[in-house]
């Protein structure tokens, strides 16, 4: 993936409009939203599987987010917040309309397979095998790919991902499991092993 | 008392820290029973650790990154307003400086965290009833020479006479942290299990400064040509006496 080219200028020749900062609300959701770019981006990425697209994303998503800061409540979680805005703006991007029919997923469907046999996850810490890793998560149906980053990589609550994915705390725990048993058999088909 | 092993949702809320206290009782005390769901829930830590090391895979460039903190600051502004050309220009090298500062901060960030998590998984594993290690022994004369070909460095131990009081070497594996070989010692403190990972300089940089995640203390320090970094639930003061001995031995 490569970065866009620089968006084209849309100021004077001699002079540049710019903005004088307005210190309270809009200096909070620099605090807040500053730190979260490159994760933002991270996750985007993962969303569209483009560079352009996931910074078009995450553009719209700031500017969304900075429009209905006054509608944050604070003390809530800042992150799980700026996520729903996130994916809300990537469901009707060209990235996911262009993706056809999302995979329907049966959330009620049994996950239990409980096999004490040794995994292969140990292997892969040991040879720290990121292209594994990478295959497996590309190969997880989107999503489940979703809920892991969401609850593995930005460590957010059940009930905060099942806010942003819009769907109960169930069916957040139920793809959860689901997932991890999906990248477990990923990881086992291509390292050998059971699941 | 559960009877059954354990579902995968339970092991999922385990890892994720989704359980009520009186549900994580309950969860424990099976676990300190079932061989099986303990070994699973250490493998579904292993899975979590993997799994976010490998997530973070898309880092946005330089310039990436200067036109989206450009677009949060330039948004948070209210009132428009005409300012020369040479303050814009100035204004616009903070941002990339701002971005850039933000990139490297976020980047620290999350390999620290990696890290921390790594090592806490790797003193977990070694908290299992069935985990036995590579070399047991109280012996450093066993220990020491043990490594010999597994590590691209040395390192000495200290005598048990050495060690602070009620604190005594259990044994050692080989284990391996951001890819890198390193020497994972055992101790026992009082009725405490402590590891030890005795890695080469710069191993532990991204952590040097944590002192504790998850319930867990952790004490790093450099001493020779290799660091220390001690992880257990002991009191720090202990955590940092078994270090300080350590480190005086090298």
């Amino acid at each position: 993936m490569h970065p866009r080219p620089a968006a084209s200028s849309m100021g004077c020749s001699a002079k540049i409009v710019s903005m004088v900062p307005e210190a309270s609300a809009a200096g909070g959701f620099q605090d807040l939203a500053l730190p979260l770019l490159g994760a933002l981006y991270n996750h985007a990425c993962w969303l569209t599987r483009d560079a352009t697209e996931a910074e078009d994303i995450v553009q719209e998503t700031l500017m969304k987010a900075l429009r209905a800061f006054e509608t944050f409540e604070r003390g809530s979680n800042f992150k799980a917040w700026i996520y729903r805005i996130l994916r809300n703006t990537f469901l009707t991007s060209r990235a996911a309309l262009g993706g056809g029919r999302p995979v329907l997923l049966d959330d009620d469907a049994e996950t239990e397979a409980i096999d004490p046999s040794p995994t292969p996850e140990a292997e892969v810490i040991r040879l720290d095998r990121l292209d594994v890793l990478w295959s497996a998560l590309e190969q997880l149906a989107p999503q489940l790919r979703e809920v892991v980053l969401l609850s593995d990589l930005e460590e957010l609550k059940y009930r905060e991902i099942a806010e942003i994915l819009d769907v109960p705390i169930g069916t957040v725990m139920s793809r959860l499991a689901r997932a991890r048993q999906a990248l477990r058999k990923s990881l086992a088909t291509t390292l050998g092993g059971r699941a | 008392m559960i009877e059954d092993h354990l579902q995968s949702k339970i092991i999922g809320a385990i890892v994720d820290r989704e359980l009520s206290r009186d549900e994580d009782a309950v969860v424990q005390a099976h676990l300190s029973e079932c061989h099986e769901c303990a070994q699973r829930v250490l493998a579904a830590y292993k899975m979590q650790g993997a799994t976010r090391h490998a997530a973070q895979r898309y880092t946005p460039s330089a310039e990436a990154l200067g036109r989206l903190s450009a677009v949060v600051q330039q948004q948070s502004m209210k009132r428009a307003t005409v300012i020369p050309i040479r303050t814009a220009i100035w204004l616009a090298a903070a941002a990339l400086l701002i971005a850039a500062v933000t990139l490297a901060g976020w980047q620290y960030m999350r390999a620290s965290d990696e890290m921390a998590a790594e090592v806490l998984d790797q003193h977990l594993a070694t908290l299992a009833e069935s985990s036995v290690p590579q070399v047991i022994s109280s012996d450093k004369h066993t220990v020491k020479p043990w490594f010999e070909g597994k590590l691209p460095y040395s390192f000495n131990l200290p005598e048990p006479s050495a060690l602070p009081q009620d604190t005594a070497l259990l044994g050692a594996d080989l284990t391996f942290v951001r890819g890198r070989p390193a020497a994972l010692l055992l101790f026992r403190i009082h009725k405490h299990r402590v590891s030890v990972i005795v890695g080469q300089r710069s191993t532990f940089s991204g952590i040097l400064r944590l002192k504790a995640r998850s319930g867990f203390g952790f004490i790093s320090q450099k001493a020779g040509g290799v660091e220390l970094l001690a992880v257990g639930d002991v009191e720090q003061a202990d955590l940092k006496a078994l270090v300080e001995s350590l480190a005086l031995a090298q």
